[in-house]
């Protein structure tokens, strides 16, 4: 079995959605979007380990962040359209209720929350944070607009006992 | 302070400490401590530290912790629980004092709706900083009746931003239109400060001629004159006699014309008599010398509210007017009207000969060689007035100066007369 890689991501991946789901649409349940990744979830965990599992999430949401903006947000002139484009995309989707709670363009740091996000809402209280894949994605988000690059971390977290999960993110760290 | 309070407190106090839990402990001494100092600076200064810092430990010890029941995993889960409580208590204090800090540690269910709380007053402060910086798109959807007002504050604010951008825009507008204007102001002043050299230049000129033509040929022929008048008186030939007598008058009326053309060139004595009587007397040997000219005078004003440069202009437009109308015109009528009201002076010279057709402007008046409407027209233009010319073929032809009158004028310069 070789090893190469089958399926680089490019936006046509995704494919001619009202072609091929004309009746269905490009909608789907929450509860399956869940089903899907945290099974894929528990096979990496298993195959891989955790870490490396949320490593594999991490990646996989920067990458997503990084293609959504590109194909539906930016350019803009002003923090405060891309702030109002983001938020309105992210209610028109369905991907959550975002609000920022702070915003520093000169030290390039950011606080924000996602209420009734994909990943955690409604899931049993687990004493830690799980939104790893959102800590990606909006990671690929604040870089695409900044250009620099970031670290995201959840801070708060359905699954710790808040009803919105709140990230906080600030210049990464020179890799060493 | 009430000691019945006091002793209140010391009894939660003791009822906490027995509990055992350390961290419950800690937060009571220090809010004691809290409570303490407050006592100690004394209620009469400032009653507020003291009350809030007794209400906290209170709010503490209201409700102090039983000794866990059953079995060690059913305490471990009693245990988190009361944990999570008094955390939601800490966080809930926090969040009632206005503190707002992200960076508050509390974890579990119980805390969770508060920090939604916390979460949307945040993102409030947020949108609020926002506005502060000027981004009025800022609009909250939450919060009920706060976001309707809220929200009516935001778009008040862009009315406003929007009518002083509107203002600002309109300032600019007329800031510029300004500059245009006092920059046009400036060449137009520059240009008429020129003219006025000019002019003045001329005059000074023509007062040059007049005076050389005074002290030299004119002198000549009159002592040409009375060399003729002394042959005359000897003379025995009746033959000579003729011709010297013929000569005598050549003399006397070339002496007539430089004396004439020196006084034209010579500025009137303006100051002195005044432009009405100025152009009064000029009109009159006007007259004596074309007979043949009706001449009519309609002189209601005398400049006095003019300055000398200004007078002195009209006088010499007036002047070329009526040497035109002898060289080109060959008008049998002639009308000169001299009028002033409040704000301007206004002289006109109107004829009924064979008129022109007037080019379109100035420069193409200099270039059919109408010289002397330009200068008419620079002269007007220096005394900060306009020179109008209607004429037509066969139809005669009307000059008007109209020149802006100084009020101040008669007053300050009652001696000009």
């Amino acid at each position: 079995m070789s090893n190469e890689q089958k399926y680089r991501f490019s936006w046509d991946l995704l494919g001619n959605i009202p072609l091929g789901r004309p009746n269905l649409g490009p909608r789907t349940r929450l509860e399956v979007y869940r089903l899907m990744q945290f099974t894929l979830r528990d096979v990496l965990e298993r195959h891989v380990g955790a870490g490396e599992t949320d490593r594999i999430f991490l990646e996989a949401g920067r990458m997503a962040g990084v293609e959504f903006y590109r194909h539906f947000l930016g350019p803009f002139d002003s923090f405060s359209d891309f702030a109002n484009s983001l938020q309105a995309i992210f209610k028109e989707m369905d991907i959550g209720i975002l609000r920022f709670e702070q915003s520093d363009l000169d030290s390039c740091t950011f606080l924000l929350t996602v209420s009734e996000d994909m990943d955690c809402s409604g899931l049993p209280e687990l004493g830690y944070e799980i939104c790893t894949y959102d800590e990606g994605f909006i990671a690929g988000l604040l870089e695409e607009y900044t250009g620099l690059p970031l670290e995201v971390q959840e801070i708060d977290c359905w699954c710790t006992g808040s009803r919105t999960c709140r990230f906080r993110a600030r210049p990464a760290a020179p890799s060493a | 302070m009430d000691t019945t309070l006091l002793e209140a407190l010391k009894a939660h106090i003791d009822a906490a400490a027995s509990s055992g839990d350390p961290q419950y402990l800690a937060d009571l001494a220090g809010l004691l401590e809290q409570a303490a100092a407050g006592i100690r600076r004394g209620i009469g200064q400032d009653p507020d530290p003291v009350l809030r810092a007794v209400c906290d430990v209170y709010y503490m010890a209201a409700e102090p912790p039983d000794p866990l029941p059953g079995d060690p995993e059913d305490q471990a889960r009693l245990a988190r629980l009361l944990a999570d409580m008094r955390a939601t208590q800490r966080f809930a204090l926090a969040l009632s004092q206005g503190d707002l800090s992200a960076d508050l540690e509390v974890r579990g269910y119980s805390a969770g709706s508060l920090k939604s709380l916390q979460a949307s007053l945040r993102h409030l402060t947020w949108q609020t900083a926002m506005i502060a910086k000027g981004d009025f798109s800022q609009q909250v959807d939450f919060m009920g009746d706060f976001s309707t007002s809220f929200n009516a504050m935001v778009r008040s604010l862009a009315e406003a931003r929007d009518q002083i951008q509107r203002q600002n825009e309109e300032l600019a507008r007329i800031n510029a239109s300004l500059r245009e204007e006092i920059a046009s102001r400036r060449q137009a002043t520059a240009r008429l400060q020129v003219q006025r050299q000019l002019l003045e230049q001329r005059e000074q000129e023509r007062l040059r001629i007049a005076r050389d033509l005074h002290d030299g040929p004119l002198q000549e022929v009159i002592a040409l004159v009375y060399a003729l008048e002394v042959l005359l008186q000897s003379c025995n030939d009746p033959a000579v006699c003729e011709t010297l007598q013929e000569t005598l008058e050549i003399a006397l009326q070339v002496t007539r014309e430089l004396r004439q053309f020196a006084g034209e060139l010579r500025p009137p004595a303006l100051a002195r008599f005044g432009l009405k009587k100025a152009i009064a007397s000029y009109l009159e040997n006007f007259q004596k010398k074309h007979p043949n000219l009706r001449l009519e005078a309609h002189l209601d004003s005398n400049g006095d509210q003019l300055s000398e440069t200004t007078r002195l202009a009209l006088y010499r437009i007036h002047q070329e007017a009526l040497n035109n109308i002898v060289k080109h015109a060959g008008a049998s009528r002639v009308q000169v009207w001299l009028q002033a009201d409040g704000e301007r002076v206004r002289l006109r010279i109107e004829d009924d000969g064979r008129g022109f057709e007037p080019p379109a402007g100035w420069l193409e008046l200099a270039d059919d060689g109408h010289l002397g409407l330009v200068g008419m027209q620079e002269r007007a233009e220096a005394a900060g007035g306009q020179l109008e010319i209607w004429s037509r073929p066969q139809q005669g032809t009307r000059i008007q100066v109209t020149v802006p009158a100084c009020p101040s004028r008669s007053r300050e310069n009652p001696g000009e007369r």
